[in-house]
């Protein structure tokens, strides 16, 4: 018995330390947690256990994304293609970070917290951490809108070496760097942006001192 | 009574108020996963103590696996999971999945399946009417004028839900996982079972309490951040 409660204690001991110690920074706090006291599950504005929208190529997506018509970036001396639209995960940045005024892919999710209800409000009332302007908390969210053409460019092919030299080449052409993700090979939002990490600000992969993680890639 | 005694009963009394009290949750008993009629046998409906199916690595399982597709699954996919998803669901998320398989019609398991048990209760009943008898129809359906089902059907399709019966990466397969106390076991609240992660992991069929039978309550989505480090 009192090998149990030792075991016991030990245990929630090892738990708490693991809260304090190994999360390090998450999404908790951060300008990405819309979570508030009465709605309370910082996670579940992204992402949902069951009944995720699947045509969105982030894990469990919980959001529904309208069918927005980007204009993508072009250059003349760009030596890989761009695609039409944005693809995979940076549909899911853009889905708020279009700042296109759409009720049912801003707002609802697609599973509630708890028992569930779908589609679900339950986010609504947090109208403040996404439009602090208006309720006297700093500027407003960064919104890129629909035209991508002053972004850097997403959703291309990473170049290889025989492509563009001006690059360097990743150690896996599929994955990128184990710090600066690829996705499928290609570059998107989250190859420099870590949504769950605000240590970085803005969410960045890696510190940008020195530029170290434009440099990750071009070799300028 | 001796001096000692004095002490050892409200001890006792202390011990029993500590298991009723709602530390331990509540029962399978007048939950949704309740399945008998009034006055029936609870526990029947998915456990029996003599002949039971070991082929759904459940408890003492009462259901027969033959009128069961375990193939009738798709799994979940994603290009940035670092640990293999198996090409069909294992252990104890079989026993779930045998009711929640499907919203609208049986895909996986058959009528055969969910309405028959393989030990009935009492002796000599052999899935006769008196054991459907004792089952209770509104624990899974509507009733006149409701939908069917009306229970929450994940399946067959399980891509849009998180996955399942995969093993617990480890550190070096994917750093942003915590890792468990016990490889094999989990945590003490949040179980593996051989190392997998399976419906039970997050999901306590016998506790209503933490609704939608949770393990422990997902305020401040714990229950996420109990394995994810994001």
């Amino acid at each position: 018995m009192r090998l149990k409660i030792l075991f016991l204690t030990l245990a929630g001991f090892s738990i708490f330390l693991y809260t304090l110690v190994a999360r390090g920074a998450t999404v908790v706090g951060s300008k990405h947690d819309l979570s508030t006291p009465s709605t309370n599950e910082p996670c579940a504005f992204c992402h949902t256990p069951h009944f995720a929208n699947i045509s969105i190529a982030a894990p469990l997506w919980n959001r529904s994304i309208g069918n927005v018509t980007f204009q993508m970036y072009s250059s003349t001396t760009i030596d890989t293609t761009i695609p039409g639209v944005p693809s995979g995960v940076s549909l899911a940045c853009l889905g708020c970070h279009d700042g296109v005024n759409s009720a049912n892919d801003k707002h609802d999710l697609r599973n509630a917290p708890g028992p569930g209800g779908m589609p679900d409000q339950s986010s609504w009332p947090n109208c403040e951490r996404c439009h602090p302007e208006y309720y006297g908390g700093g500027g407003p969210v960064n919104w890129l809108g629909t035209d991508l053409k002053n972004d850097h460019p997403i959703s291309m092919s990473y170049p290889t070496p025989a492509q563009d030299p001006g690059f360097f080449t990743p150690p896996d052409p599929q994955k990128g760097w184990s710090d600066v993700p690829l996705y499928n090979g290609k570059i998107e939002c989250p190859s420099c942006h870590n949504v769950h990490d605000p240590s970085h600000s803005p969410f960045l992969r890696i510190s940008n001192a020195g530029s170290a993680l434009c440099y990750k890639c071009h070799n300028k | 009574m001796s001096h000692l005694d004095c002490f050892k009963f409200p001890l006792v009394l202390f011990v029993v108020g500590l298991f009723a009290s709602p530390l331990f949750g509540a029962s399978v008993v007048g939950s949704k996963h309740d399945m008998s009629a009034a006055g029936g046998e609870v526990c029947v409906h998915c456990h029996t103590p003599h002949f039971a199916n070991t082929e759904i690595s459940a408890p003492l399982w009462n259901k027969k696996s033959q009128n069961f597709n375990f193939d009738a699954f798709t799994m979940y996919t994603s290009p940035t999971i670092d640990t293999a998803i198996p090409a069909r669901p294992s252990g104890i998320s079989l026993a779930c999945l045998g009711c929640h398989d499907s919203v609208s019609a049986p895909e996986a398991a058959t009528s055969t399946y969910t309405h028959y048990v393989v030990n009935t209760p009492g002796s000599g009943l052999n899935n006769s009417q008196a054991y459907w008898n004792s089952l209770n129809c509104n624990a899974c359906h509507g009733g006149h004028g409701s939908p069917l089902y009306k229970i929450p059907a994940v399946g067959p399709d399980l891509t849009n839900d998180h996955p399942i019966s995969m093993v617990y990466p480890t550190a070096a397969q994917d750093p942003s996982f915590y890792q468990p106390p016990d490889s094999q076991k989990g945590w003490p609240d949040l179980p593996l079972f051989s190392g997998k992660v399976e419906c039970a992991t997050c999901h306590n069929v016998h506790d209503p309490s933490k609704i939608p039978f949770l393990r422990m309550a997902n305020t401040g989505s714990a229950l996420c951040y109990r394995c994810h480090n994001k």
